[in-house]
């Protein structure tokens, strides 16, 4: 579906893309894979170059079959790209901006008939005939994604469809993406809220400096990535500086903080913790808390990125 | 290519583009007459009561050669400001990127712009110049300019403006500038006459259709028609430039 090999963009002297490669392929019906880096990453650069908008140096990048020439506009069939920050045509109503995109490769009528479905998906079909200038960050982020589908797209690009919105404008816009993927949709979705791509998202690559640093499915990245953490917290608080140092001695654990009177010690292993526990109990500490920390992708992402740097 | 066209309608119909334009030149049609009947009253004070209607036409004929100059300076300037976002703030706001992945063709949607404000350009210049005409026969007494003679200045100052407006559709695929597309259009549009008039050249220019405007008269000189036909040569040139130049201008 989407191949990319030895991807590489300048602008000037500064090179944002360095040899990426990405492989994505689905065999599910639907499938909504996150793009995540941090500002400057490259996202959006990658995503011009996917949807055949952007020239590039060298590499070569394959979207749905076609082959993106390096040095021209390539257009490539079945792929919907919602840009961030979006021009649509505010002078327009919902309806009429449904359905010029649609009479752009359909007669009229059929293009009426498909903006209707448009307007449904999006939930906008009570806004039909209001005009565009004056709807919400949010609607006009569910109306782009649905202008985007217009041809009835296999493969959306999506570049931060939910940033700036509000908790209810994020909410729809989930939601939305939730339910193309549920029609089959593959959603290749850049975005730096990681808690919207731990909600929809199966698959996630994180770029960094222009490389891909990591990529695999939310659950094996929350699983194995940042090791399994436990918080403790003991009545004799003043011991908290030598149980850290007891635990290290133990040589089970990659890493150990203090933070608010509270130890967060890791373990490669998941059944480490048990002689952690044995230890604590056979030294007479007493147990205020003992939880296992339930890791986020965002504990993923820093650690990743904070690992790149060491 | 009817849907790029209807776009077009819409877009200069709901942002008043058609409008403001529109009324620019009816604007000036009726005020140039009517500033020039006042004009003696106006400065008789300043003149100590000399008749200044001995030094300067002041009937149909200097009416409409006062509209023409406004038409050449400020309805030029309208012109340029009303729509120098034509091509340049579409690709800026990203307006066209999702029209683009579905398809959308960038050689249709320059025409279209081409083609719909061209024929609101001709049709608003000549209607202009008719009007100029009627009215200034209505304040100033006897026929002097006939109305063909306004016919053929409004084709003229039309075909001029249609100059300018490639230019700014050029500029805008170029720059991706709105501000910039308009400046290097008028920047053109108001050296033009000065410079080729130097060299002796306006007649090979869109610069010699004011020229030709000038004479208010109803038949086409030989330099008129040069003109006329370089002019229009011009314009299909500098569309084709855009043409070219949209297929390589990176949209994001």
């Amino acid at each position: 579906m989407i191949q990319i090999t030895n991807l590489v963009k300048s602008f000037g002297n500064h090179q944002v893309l360095k040899n990426l490669s990405i492989n994505i392929t689905n065999n599910k019906s639907g499938l909504i894979y996150g793009f995540l880096g941090k500002n400057g990453a490259g996202k959006t650069t990658t995503m011009n170059i996917l949807v055949g908008l952007s020239r590039f140096d060298s590499g070569e990048c394959v979207v749905n079959g076609t082959k993106i020439n390096n040095k021209r506009r390539t257009f490539i069939e079945s792929i919907g790209y919602l840009p961030e920050s979006p021009g649509l045509h505010n002078y327009m109503t919902a309806y009429e901006y449904l359905h010029y995109l649609c009479n752009l490769f359909m007669d009229s009528t059929t293009a009426s008939v498909r903006a209707e479905e448009l307007l449904d998906l999006s939930g906008l079909s009570s806004s039909r005939d209001r005009k565009i200038g004056g709807f919400s960050r949010g609607m006009k982020q569910r109306l782009g994604i649905v202008g985007t589908l217009a041809h009835n797209p296999k493969l959306i690009f999506l570049d931060e469809p939910t940033s700036a919105l509000d908790p209810e404008g994020r909410y729809q816009v989930l939601a939305l993406l939730e339910k193309l993927k549920d029609q089959g949709k593959v959603i290749f979705l850049s975005t730096h809220l990681l808690d919207d791509v731990e909600r929809i998202c199966d698959r996630v690559g994180i770029l960094d400096d222009g490389r891909l640093v990591k990529e695999g499915s939310i659950e094996d990245l929350l699983n194995n990535e940042v090791g399994h953490t436990y918080n403790i917290e003991i009545k004799e608080s003043n011991q908290l500086e030598r149980l850290a140092k007891e635990i290290e001695a133990m040589q089970k654990t990659n890493k150990i903080t203090i933070k608010n009177s509270k130890l967060q010690v890791t373990f490669n292993d998941e059944n480490d913790y048990k002689s952690l526990l044995n230890h604590l109990l056979t030294n007479n500490y007493t147990l205020v808390d003992f939880s296992k920390h339930k890791t986020k992708l965002e504990d993923v992402f820093l650690s990743i990125y904070r690992g790149e740097k060491q | 290519m009817k849907t790029y066209l209807k776009k077009e309608v819409l877009y200069g119909m709901r942002n008043y583009k058609f409008l403001i334009i529109f009324a620019v030149y009816i604007f000036f049609a009726l005020f140039d007459p009517l500033m020039l009947k006042f004009l003696p009253i106006i400065l008789a004070d300043q003149f100590g009561g000399m008749d200044i209607t001995e030094a300067m036409a002041i009937d149909q004929a200097g009416a409409i050669q006062n509209f023409l100059n406004t038409n050449y300076q400020i309805v030029t300037l309208v012109i340029a400001i009303a729509l120098m976002g034509l091509v340049a703030s579409e690709i800026k706001d990203k307006e066209i990127i999702i029209p683009t992945c579905l398809g959308m063709s960038l050689k249709k949607w320059i025409v279209s712009k081409i083609f719909v404000y061209s024929i609101f350009i001709i049709a608003s210049s000549i209607i202009a110049q008719l009007i100029c005409n009627i009215y200034a026969l209505t304040i100033f007494e006897g026929r002097s300019i006939e109305i063909s003679a306004s016919l053929k200045i409004g084709l003229l100052m039309g075909v001029f403006h249609i100059f300018i407006l490639s230019l700014i559709i050029f500029f805008g695929a170029l720059t991706k500038k709105h501000g910039i597309s308009a400046f290097l259009a008028l920047l053109a549009a108001y050296t033009l006459p000065a410079l080729t008039g130097l060299f002796n050249i306006s007649k090979y220019t869109p610069a010699g259709l004011i020229n030709e405007a000038g004479y208010l008269v109803s038949y086409f000189s030989t330099d008129g028609i040069i003109s006329l036909v370089w002019s229009v040569g011009a314009i299909a040139i500098i569309i084709l430039l855009s043409l070219i130049t949209i297929e390589s201008t990176e949209l994001v």
